[in-house]
């Protein structure tokens, strides 16, 4: 096994809770509740063993992070630390007053999601209404601010034929850059995964105004897109590869390899409350089960692209195939690849109604 | 923009500049990306503090590396310039 590369970002899912209930949510379906969140004293603990560690950029996620109370101290232990502090907000709870405190904490750059441009399409989606016009005042204040910020809008069949005014209002509310990112099929979006994937020709329209935009807005807003989950014959080069840039902690403490390796149950998880942030990276064996490239089967073993997309996603392989350990099947060497081909043609025709996220799982009797 | 000896470079809000400890070098940190810069590059970003002069981060390097000032400045200036019109760097004399 060559070197372990030392770790670049942090994801902190400070809390599950949130406003929202966002059908594509990539929380998983049981959420933590607040009284078995990690402490503000834990979080602090481990960004300074993050940075240690290498780590450079911190994103505080969720859930909604503004929900916790101690955001602003958690946001000054990040950037004491050294952390690049991003903070990915739906910016539902933002007012002047909270953001000025964070912004005197240490936060460097927001990130505030959209369902969509249109504001009842967007309250639709997010199942919250006047989610829209707080956002939008939210993005005001960041700007005001003096902070750097970028747009996030989630796409998926419902939505993706208005990338374009998508793209407009970002521009319009001064962010330096959109991201445009397709749904992925974990958690709650896989139980919707019927009334969000696209076929074919509503992705290819949809990445056009994606390049469109590209040249549109050339020089004064950058735009990133998150090319979809089963669509096309290479998998995305999941988190980067295994363990190998990225950490994820859920709001419990759990570290992860990515939002949804717990799916992956045959995996015990460290947790950070009893295990150091440097014994979870360097030596846990949750964290080398997938890591560079000793574990993969054929066809990626013998492939010359296994250290360009380090075999596809885990997760997905496990959700399709029940076998995490198989080469993704989006690949078109994968022996399953036509499987996903009938999966996206069987889809319906008219999308099914949104299951909406919800914080408390319905217990079974 | 211009940045010129007189200029005082700044890093602007959602910029951050840091010695990486892992990895012992300078680190550049811009929303998006993590960049590590050479090593001639990092000697010059690691200067800036928000209130010395291009001329005084040169006259120190000029000392350091025992160059020419004129051959370090027109390096120094290049180098800006060029973040400068990235939104990386800023001029504080030019922002009160
Ligand atoms: S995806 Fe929606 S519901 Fe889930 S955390 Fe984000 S805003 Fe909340
Ligand atoms: S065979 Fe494996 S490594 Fe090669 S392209 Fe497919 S998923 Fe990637």
């Amino acid at each position: 096994m060559s070197a372990i590369p030392l770790p670049m970002a942090l994801v902190a899912e400070v809390t599950h809770r949130c406003p929202l209930r966002c059908p594509y949510c990539s929380n998983p379906l049981e959420m933590a509740r607040a009284a078995q969140e990690v402490s503000t004293e834990d979080w602090s603990r481990v960004f300074a063993e993050a940075a240690a560690l290498g780590v450079l950029h911190l994103h505080l996620s969720g859930g909604e992070p503004m929900l916790r109370t101690d955001l602003p101290d958690l946001i000054r232990a990040a950037s004491t630390a050294g952390l690049y502090v991003n903070l990915i907000t739906s910016g539902v709870t933002m007012d002047a007053a909270k953001l000025g405190i964070l912004v005197d904490a240490g936060l460097d750059h927001v990130q505030l999601s959209f369902q969509h441009a249109d504001a009842a399409e967007a309250e639709r989606i997010g199942g919250m209404k006047g989610a829209q016009a707080r956002k939008l005042d939210a993005a005001r204040l960041i700007k005001a601010a003096g902070l750097p910020l970028t747009c996030n809008f989630v796409i998926h069949r419902q939505n993706l034929h208005d990338v374009p005014a998508m793209m407009a209002l970002a521009s319009d509310l001064g962010a330096q850059r959109v991201e445009i990112a397709h749904t992925q099929y974990y958690g709650w979006g896989l139980i919707n995964r019927n009334a969000l994937l696209p076929d074919a020709t509503e992705l290819m329209a949809a990445t056009a105004a994606v390049e469109a935009g590209r040249v549109l807005y050339a020089g004064c807003m950058a735009i990133d897109y998150v090319t979809p989950d089963y669509h096309g014959d290479q998998p995305k080069s999941c988190m980067d590869g295994w363990a190998r840039r990225f950490i994820v902690i859920s709001p419990t403490g759990q570290a992860l390899s990515c939002h949804a390796a717990e799916t992956i149950t045959s995996i015990t998880f460290p947790n950070i409350r009893e295990t150091s942030l440097a014994d979870i990276w360097l030596r846990d064996p949750a964290f080398q089960r997938f890591r560079g490239t000793d574990w993969m089967p054929e066809p990626c073993q013998g492939c010359a692209l296994k250290e360009q997309d380090w075999g596809g996603c885990r997760c997905q392989a496990l959700a399709l195939l029940g076998d995490a350990a198989a080469t993704d099947p989006v690949c078109a060497r994968s022996p399953h690849h036509h499987a996903l081909q009938g999966l996206i043609a069987a889809r319906p025709s008219v999308a099914p109604d949104f299951v909406y996220r919800q914080n408390a799982k319905p217990t079974s009797p | 923009m211009t940045i010129a000896s007189d200029s005082i470079p700044a890093f602007p809000r959602g910029i951050k500049c840091r010695f990486d400890a892992a990895r012992s070098v300078w680190v550049l940190l811009t929303p998006e990306r993590a960049m590590m810069p050479d090593e001639s590059a990092q000697a010059v970003l690691s200067a800036i503090d928000g209130t010395r002069t291009v001329s005084g981060i040169v006259a120190d390097l000029a000392v350091r590396f025992q160059a020419p000032s004129e051959v370090i400045l027109a390096d120094v200036l290049e180098l800006l310039t060029d973040l400068a019109d990235r939104g990386i760097v800023i001029d504080r004399r030019a922002v009160p």
